[in-house]
């Protein structure tokens, strides 16, 4: 069979143009549907009700095997309190009213959509998952600490020890960590595999957190402004804050 | 000259012997040795059932096995009911499990860095009825 160059160019042009636009016609590649963005909300004014407050962290740290580390240079966090000040610094002006500068309130990882501690580990231990959870694989950390450079919000702790000795109790569930890993909150994977809320949620006396879809924590937020953490970085966190 | 081939041949055969036959013998008796009987763990007792794969499957396999357990738990959130766990509700010690046979081949595998597997131990201790594996 012999065919014109003419013929062949028009033949490779239609395929091109098929090639191009037939997953949009077949619709495969548009979102998937009723997927899901995790989100956590923090209601400032709920958490204040009871002042100094450590059952969040509490029940993560004892959920997770997090342990105790007296010295500061070496602790390891998931989940923490901070005063209004440490956590958003540049909302802080003369005419915030007092009360919301002596706010006191969770941190913990926030989650990015962008997150930047995923683009700099070099072994992809650390990872975000299709529900918008930035996830840690320890199986991969080799230690190197790039990701606790990267986060702007500290959320990541390197375990500069064994921290089985730090342990007071042993949450036979979950795994420790080892020497020479990073981690952090991963929003309780583990439970919500099981159908469960974080621990932290679960924990909260005033029902100050709020876990769910992003869509669905609007039907929860009943104050004026809700903001995140230094959202000018462009991470978008997904820790919301409603003052 | 014959006389001299023979014992040429003679020498030439005790030197062969001196150079093979020690190896030989060390390689033989290090087979009837001890350290080279079956290193493998009696079944767990007849009420547990079998395991989640064939056993022959299992100890050959074992590693990939779990590493894509790991892989689905960790890396794509799907939580089975298999995990290590389920691993030491029939292979109750891990000293008589996982060790024995890592030791036998001078492994360390460090899933016990992390992991633990002691617990149930504590639980087979306090409920003897599980039996050893």
């Amino acid at each position: 069979m012999t065919r014109s160059r003419r013929s062949f160019l028009a033949d490779a042009g239609v395929l091109t143009l098929v090639g191009c636009f037939a997953p949009r016609l077949l619709g495969t590649d548009a979102p998937a549907e009723g997927r899901r963005r995790y989100a956590l909300l923090v209601n400032l004014a709920l958490c204040n009700q009871k002042p100094g407050c450590q059952e969040c962290r509490i029940a993560c740290h004892e959920a997770h095997n997090v342990p105790s580390i007296p010295d500061p240079a070496r602790e390891v966090k998931w989940i923490w309190k901070e005063g209004f000040e440490r956590i958003f610094p540049t909302e802080v002006n003369p005419l915030l009213p007092e009360a919301v500068r002596d706010f006191s309130g969770p941190v913990l990882c926030n989650h990015c959509d962008d997150p930047p501690c995923v683009r700099v580990c070099p072994t992809g231990a650390t990872f975000v998952r299709p529900d918008g959870i930035v996830a840690m694989d320890q199986h991969r950390c080799i230690g190197c600490r790039y990701c606790m450079a990267a986060c702007p919000y500290g959320a990541r702790s390197f375990n500069f020890q064994d921290p089985r000795p730090f342990l007071e109790a042993t949450e036979a569930d979950y795994p420790t960590r080892t020497r020479g890993v990073v981690e952090k909150c991963d929003f309780c994977s583990e439970r919500l595999g099981t159908g469960r809320q974080p621990a932290c949620v679960e924990a909260c006396p005033t029902q100050a957190l709020v876990f769910g879809e992003v869509a669905e924590l609007a039907k929860s937020i009943s104050s004026q402004r809700v903001i995140r953490r230094r959202p000018e970085l462009g991470t978008s966190p997904h820790v919301f804050y409603a003052l | 000259m014959d006389a001299r081939r023979t014992r040429g041949r003679a020498i030439l055969g005790v030197a062969a012997g001196v150079v093979l036959v020690p190896p030989i013998l060390s390689a033989a008796a290090f087979s009837l040795s001890s350290r080279t009987t079956e290193p493998f763990l009696q079944s767990p007792p007849p009420e547990k059932g079998s395991c989640v794969e064939d056993s022959a499957w299992m100890r050959t396999h074992h590693m990939d096995y779990l590493k894509q357990l790991r892989d689905e738990v960790v890396r794509d959130g799907v939580r089975g009911t298999v995990s290590l766990r389920t691993c030491s509700e029939c292979h109750v010690e891990q000293a008589r499990f996982c060790d024995k046979c890592h030791e036998a081949v001078d492994l360390r595998p460090d899933c016990w860095d992390c992991h633990d597997y002691s617990s149930a131990e504590a639980g087979a201790a306090a409920n003897p009825t599980r039996g050893a594996p």
